[in-house]
């Protein structure tokens, strides 16, 4: 599950950079960072971004996942550090929505 | 191709004269309840749910995600009023008004806001009531839910302009809805006196402020709230 979430997570930000007027500095890679001086996203950017993640998994996998949930947004280590986090989040959060189901 | 509009609350009153409405103008309109809803039309869709849950809201805008690619037009009309006394007013009372009134604009216009970025392009039209600025006794809850309401609209006007979205408010008057069933005939002669026109509102009253607000020239409009009746 963990690459096919990956191929996602990284062509959607891929599509989000061809298709925005922030600048890619650096490689699509896990340690994207998406905060911090040296992510090249302001606030707004990840907002935008987060958005297609979130819209994009919902339609490869058929559900309906709030990546900016309270669960998100209280964790000791915050799922939006970079790539990799975020990708590790979003495996957990489609495990516990296929269990629930 | 059509607009597509999204009006919550279209079982009865204010959100059924809006769907029939824009049906009229040949919008393509997707409606939601919990309750039955009578209207029939080849451009309207029902989706039964409630608006202050999560997944039901989602759904909903699955719905129109996947029929139309996209939505031009939220109307946040979902709405229920409970006048108390303070003092007598239960806190379930409090729950429910908060999860209709505020939880659920909240939900439909940040699920909503998601799709009509793509398309650089929306309108949000959320509800307040003349209570709100007139402090009305008896509406303590009621009336302080909705001035979050205006709150929020007024951030959200700010956070979502960037997406070519406006957000702005309407505040009806007293109009004959069955909303307006449980207040007493007194209470609202009170009311109806503080307006400039004292009568009650009519359904077309409120249309004509939304053509305004969703018109394609409301571009520069945003943030905004408009009292009917000449309350301010």
């Amino acid at each position: 599950m963990r690459e096919k979430i990956q191929e996602i997570v990284f062509n959607t930000t891929k599509e989000f950079f061809e298709n925005s007027d922030y600048e890619l500095t650096t490689s699509i890679i896990n340690n994207f960072r998406l905060i911090g001086d040296s992510s090249p996203l302001d606030s707004m950017g990840l907002v935008s971004l987060i958005v297609e993640i979130e819209e994009s998994i919902n339609d490869n996998f058929n559900v309906e996942l709030v990546l900016a949930s309270e669960k998100a947004m209280s964790a000791r280590t915050s799922p939006f550090i970079n790539l990799e986090t975020l990708i590790i989040f979003i495996e957990e959060e489609l495990k516990a929505s296929f269990y629930n189901e | 191709m059509s607009k597509i509009i999204l009006i919550t609350g279209t079982s009865k009153g204010i959100g059924k004269y809006l769907a029939e409405y824009y049906l009229n103008k040949n919008f393509k309109v997707i409606g939601c309840s919990r309750s039955n809803c009578s209207l029939t039309h080849e451009n309207y869709n029902h989706i039964y749910g409630d608006v202050a849950n999560e997944k039901d809201v989602k759904k909903t805008i699955k719905f129109i995600k996947t029929k139309y690619g996209k939505l031009d037009i939220l109307i946040n009309n979902a709405g229920t009023a409970s006048m108390n006394h303070f003092l007598l007013t239960p806190t379930e009372t409090v729950e429910k008004l908060f999860r209709v009134n505020y939880l659920g604009t909240f939900l439909y216009s940040r699920e909503s806001a998601k799709l009509m970025k793509k398309n650089k392009f929306g309108r949000i039209i959320n509800f307040t009531t003349v209570a709100s600025p007139l402090s009305l006794e008896g509406e303590a809850i009621y009336s302080s839910i909705k001035a979050g309401v205006e709150k929020l609209t007024s951030v959200l006007s700010k956070e979502l302009g960037g997406y070519g979205i406006t957000v702005n408010l309407i505040g009806p008057t007293p109009i004959k809805t069955s909303l307006m069933r449980t207040v007493p005939a007194d209470k609202v002669k009170e009311l109806l006196d503080m307006q400039v026109f004292k009568r009650y509102g009519d359904f077309k009253d409120i249309s004509n402020v939304i053509d305004f607000y969703i018109s394609q020239e409301s571009d520069f409009i945003t943030g905004q709230k408009l009292f009917l009746g000449g309350v301010s």
